[in-house]
């Protein structure tokens, strides 16, 4: 098992490399951020200055080996817009969109699973339609769509919750509902296909001629079996929630990294988008390898 | 036990006097729903105009402009020029106070020139206008002599929005940084607090020498999607909203509960034509042709929703000069078609145009497809490039224009009535931004930029800009309206003012 983990980090780290030159070059092909971040009143003088001053007129071999040594020591460099640590600000902008993933992932998980649950244990019959029909639509609705439909329904039409804005619980409400949509119906799917194939296996049919309840068959044995590739995907999808919210950050005014990152790209600037990139990155990578571990503590085949 | 009951019954009247007195007084908070969150508290530091809302409430210069956009003393009272135009007197308002109570003082106008013009700040406008100030002299408490480097027409203009006055006392005591998160300037609203991309708050300054605030707390809040923002004012979870796309506009119109705001920003929207490296619109005729290819009218009518006043001239409504009626390019297309062919004009090869997409320049998209649409039905050929903008940003003001653009999207604001500033910076040969080729238009500018008196610096600017229109050197579009959306309680008459007005006169019932 420790070489199984060690392994696993030692591909982590390997991935944020390659990460690293990625994010660097791909930053630098948006362009030249000068004009955006001068006024329109700025001399060439001006501009040359602001180039020299954020090592810009360097060679882009040498920016990246400054950039790649800064990184090690946990400096992302200063912000062109701000003016400040690029970490800092991503760093801020991270807790908002943690705290909307994470409660996007437990609607998720809340409503997928016993519904992928109820729909392999009532396979074909009108539950199970009802289920289908759920993730059909889940998959299908855009997002942003539902988001402003929401917004009209239930902040305008009945103004229950407030349309946009981060601070209260009641503001959690719609924007994580939006991101849940979707993921809990791909989490939906992914149960009851899974639920279906360990319902129908030899064991379970030994346990129900043992005469064992349903619920105990479904709470401690299948639902053991069935976890492994649910776990997976669910680290999976809490990576893309963290790095895939943009639209949902928008729509809500939610000042998350989602919206931290377009401003950043939109704006060129390089050190937001190389911290706030990699921190997505890593947070994505460091999920992936706990899941792998966890999969691997509860079916240790996986380890070899 | 009679005289007690009395004594009794005259405390709790008063009481609920004094209270009934303090609710009447009492000012109603606004809030104000924005898209773009600033950067910057720190007037020397800003370089993006999201900064403007926090910025232009907080801070003032010695002189500004009032709601119809005439320049008006702020913290001066009054100010002598000299007849080379090149020294100022200025007599400072006795009753001006910084937030925290400090009176201003020369001491403070000296030390916002040499802090505007601190090296270690690097402010991205000081070129602007404080780097051409030779000397800030402190003559008495209240008393302060400007001089300039060289003649600057519009060094009274821009004040407002290019150079603030800042408390001496407060940021030796503090530094920069400190400053930078904890701003005190002199403007009708005090800084509360601020969380990035979520809102900022400012507070009605009491102590203002002419601009008392109508209300109290005002809350910036950060909502970028325009949908979002129209749920806002909607639901009443905002009072008031601001850059509303005209469609939007011309919706919001028929919702019930709001009411929509416009004033014409003094911004100007324009084509330019590539004369300075470009070949294939040097030909005079060919540009006067294509100007007459575009119905300027309709669409202001149709993609801009009305909310944009088509321009003859190459200027913004309300600007100097920008005033004529005759139009020499009317839309004429079966004109502007013969005119072509005679100027063997080559209908095969397309004209590339390029302009910016996105939010800052509303519309853009529509307009150069309906450009281009105009174009093709004369038969000339158009290669519509737009690009983000970022990418148009470095195009347009490229030190090197690219030959084989010929045309390119822009828009530009006004500072200030006085537009010769906005005139050189946009057309002189050498200027960054500057599309055009033309000497004697170059030598008419620099002449203006050097002429003392307003009056006679009007007509010459009134005359460069008939050279424009007369040559057909660009293709001018509109001026711009600034949108906002109001819950009905709300009743304001923004500053006519391209950069962000200030909202001290804004009303608000309960």
């Amino acid at each position: 098992m420790s070489v199984f983990v060690l392994k696993r980090l030692g591909q982590a780290v390997v991935t944020l490399l390659l990460m690293t030159f990625m994010i660097f070059g791909l930053a630098r092909l948006t362009g030249d951020p000068t004009p955006l971040v001068l006024p329109a009143e700025a001399t060439e003088a001006d501009r040359n200055f602001f180039r020299e001053q954020y090592g810009l007129d360097r060679s882009l071999p040498e920016q990246y080996v400054i950039f790649l040594r800064n990184v090690t020591h946990g400096d992302f460099g200063i912000s062109f817009r701000y003016r400040k640590p690029a970490m800092e600000i991503v760093a801020t902008a991270m807790r908002p969109t943690l705290e909307l993933s994470a409660m996007a992932m437990v609607i998720s998980i809340l409503i997928g699973l016993p519904l992928g649950i109820l729909a392999a244990m009532y396979r074909g019959r009108w539950i199970d339609r009802l289920v289908d029909l759920y993730s059909n639509i889940g998959q299908a609705v855009p997002t942003f769509w539902l988001g402003l439909m929401l917004i009209i329904a239930f902040a305008i039409t009945w103004p229950i919750f407030p349309s946009t804005g981060y601070g209260s619980p009641m503001n959690f409400v719609l924007p994580s509902v939006t991101l849940a949509f979707f993921t809990s119906s791909s989490i939906t799917r992914l149960t009851r296909a899974n639920m279906e194939d360990v319902l129908r296996s030899d064991f379970v049919h030994m346990e129900r001629v043992l005469g064992l309840s349903q619920f105990r068959i479904v709470a401690k044995h299948a639902l053991r079996n069935a976890s492994l590739p649910i776990v997976t995907y669910l680290g999976l999808q809490f990576g893309l929630l963290l790095g895939g919210a943009i639209v949902t950050e928008r729509v809500f005014a939610w000042p998350g990294i989602g919206q931290t990152i377009v401003d950043a790209i939109l704006n060129r600037d390089y050190p937001i988008v190389q911290a706030a990139v990699l921190t997505t990155a890593l947070f994505f990578i460091l999920i992936n390898t706990v899941v792998d571990i966890l999969c691997a503590a509860l079916d240790p085949r996986v380890q070899r | 036990m009679l005289r007690l009951g009395r004594a009794i019954l005259l405390v709790i009247i008063n009481l609920v006097a004094l209270d009934l007195q303090a609710t009447a007084e009492q000012k109603p908070d606004l809030i104000v729903a924005i898209p773009t969150d600033g950067i910057s508290l720190d007037p020397d530091k800003s370089s993006t105009a999201a900064d403007y809302p926090v910025l232009n409430n907080v801070f003032e210069g010695l002189y500004g402009h009032d709601e119809n956009g005439n320049l008006v003393p702020l913290l001066a009272e009054s100010v002598k020029a000299s007849q080379d135009a090149l020294t100022y007197e200025f007599a400072l308002r006795r009753n001006a106070k910084f937030h925290n109570g400090d009176p201003v003082t020369a001491a403070d106008v000296r030390f916002s020139w040499q802090r505007a013009v601190d090296p270690e700040l690097r402010n991205p406008r000081a070129s602007s206008l404080a780097a051409n100030i030779a000397d800030v002299e402190v003559i008495d408490e209240h008393t302060a002599k400007i001089t300039l480097k060289q003649r600057d027409s519009a060094f009274l203009d821009n004040m407002d929005t290019l150079w603030a006055i800042v408390p001496k006392k407060y940021i030796e005591k503090v530094g920069n940084e400190e400053f930078g998160k904890h701003p005190i300037g002199t403007g009708p609203f005090a800084f509360v607090e601020k969380r990035q991309n979520e809102y900022t708050k400012i507070k009605a300054f009491e102590q203002h020498w002419g601009r008392v605030p109508h209300v109290d707390v005002v809350t910036y809040k950060i909502v970028p999607d325009d949908q979002a923002r129209l749920a806002q004012v909607q639901t009443g979870e905002a009072d008031l909203i601001t850059n509303i796309p005209p469609p939007l506009a011309a919706r919001a119109q028929k919702i019930q509960g709001v009411h929509v705001i416009s004033r014409p920003a003094m911004s100007h929207e324009s084509i330019q034509f590539n004369t300075v490296s470009g070949s294939r619109l040097a030909n005079r005729d060919v540009r006067i042709a294509l100007n007459m290819l575009v119905d300027r009218k309709a669409l202001a009518k149709t993609v801009m929703s009305g909310y944009a006043t088509p321009e003859i001239l190459f200027c913004a409504s309300g600007t100097t000069g920008c005033d004529a009626t005759t139009d020499l390019h009317q839309y004429d297309p079966k004109a502007a078609r013969e005119m072509l062919v005679k100027a063997g004009f080559d209908f095969e090869k397309p004209l590339k145009f390029v302009g910016p997409l996105g939010a800052r320049m509303p519309q853009g998209k529509e307009i150069m497809e309906a450009v281009s649409y105009f174009f093709k039905q004369a038969g000339v050929k158009v290669d519509l490039v737009t690009m983000d903008f970022g990418a148009w940003l470095a195009v347009a003001s490229a030190k090197a224009k690219d030959p084989t653009i010929d045309m390119c999207m822009e828009i530009f604001p006004d500072y200030s009535k006085d537009n010769i500033v906005r005139l050189r910076r946009q057309l002189y040969g050498t200027e960054l931004w500057s599309w055009v080729a033309d000497k004697d238009l170059d030598a008419m500018l620099s002449k203006a930029l050097n002429i003392p008196d307003s009056k006679e610096r009007e007509v010459e600017t009134a005359a460069i800009l008939k050279k424009i229109h007369d040559d057909a050197l660009t293709m001018p579009l509109w001026s711009v309206s600034n949108i906002y959306l109001a819950r009905n309680n709300v009743s304001w008459n923004p500053t006519l003012n391209a950069t962000w007005p200030v909202l001290w006169n804004v009303e608000k019932k309960n």
